[in-house]
């Protein structure tokens, strides 16, 4: 396994972005959740 | 999706989810049409998100390849498909109607080797939890998403203490 770069663990703050939608209008964003509600962000590989 | 019951579950302990795939907005809207999700869903064809969070990437090796085709057997033999061997993803796409492209095939070839991962984060940006796929079991790690009971679980103790 390669390991270019340092995986997430806990109590690190979570890296912002602003994506594209994709199942809708406009963008998702991670700061459109900061300070209302806890969050599980779910990467994927290619669709699913 | 496979997240769409696990998500309204989450929902109902007061956690939202956000889910990101590695694949164009617009063959990602296809797709969505097909199998419609009720949460927010990003598109990040390039895994740039993927390399924030510091996912890692696996060599491929043959051994790989017959990891990820012995979990897509596994899934269409649950599903009671028929399938030709090395053609289990295609059979279980073809379910909902969704045809594989070009463009999902290239998408494959680009992100097979790309560990995903979820990551649960508290009401002020904080990284509590943590679960990357192989990280526990290795190869036979591939495909395993923990199951609601442990989502539930996590969500409702760990938390629960930064509420």
């Amino acid at each position: 396994m390669t390991e270019p770069f340092r995986t997430l663990e806990p109590g690190d703050p979570a890296p912002g972005f602003t994506l594209p939608a994709a199942n809708g209008e406009g963008t998702v964003s991670l700061a459109d959740y900061r300070g209302r509600s806890p969050l599980l962000v779910a990467l994927f590989r290619g669709l699913y | 999706m496979l997240l769409g019951k696990t998500a309204e579950k989450l929902k109902e302990a007061g956690v939202q989810t956000l889910a990101v795939v590695a694949t164009s907005a617009e063959r990602a809207r296809l797709f969505f049409r097909f199998r419609p999700v009720r949460f927010p869903v990003g598109a990040d064809p390039d895994l740039i998100t993927h390399r924030a969070y510091g996912l890692p990437q696996m060599v491929v090796t043959p051994e790989l390849g017959q990891a990820i085709e012995v979990v897509a057997t596994n899934l269409a033999r649950e599903l009671k498909l028929s399938v030709p061997a090395a053609g289990a993803l295609a059979a279980i796409d073809g379910l909902d109607g969704y045809a594989r492209t070009e463009a999902d095939e290239a998408d494959f070839q680009r992100h097979q080797a790309q560990l995903v991962g979820q990551f649960l984060v508290d009401g002020t940006g904080i990284v509590r939890w943590t679960n990357i796929e192989c990280q526990r079991d290795g190869l036979a790690g591939i495909d395993k998403f923990p199951t609601d009971e442990e989502l539930l679980t996590v969500a409702q103790t760990v938390l629960g203490q930064y509420s």
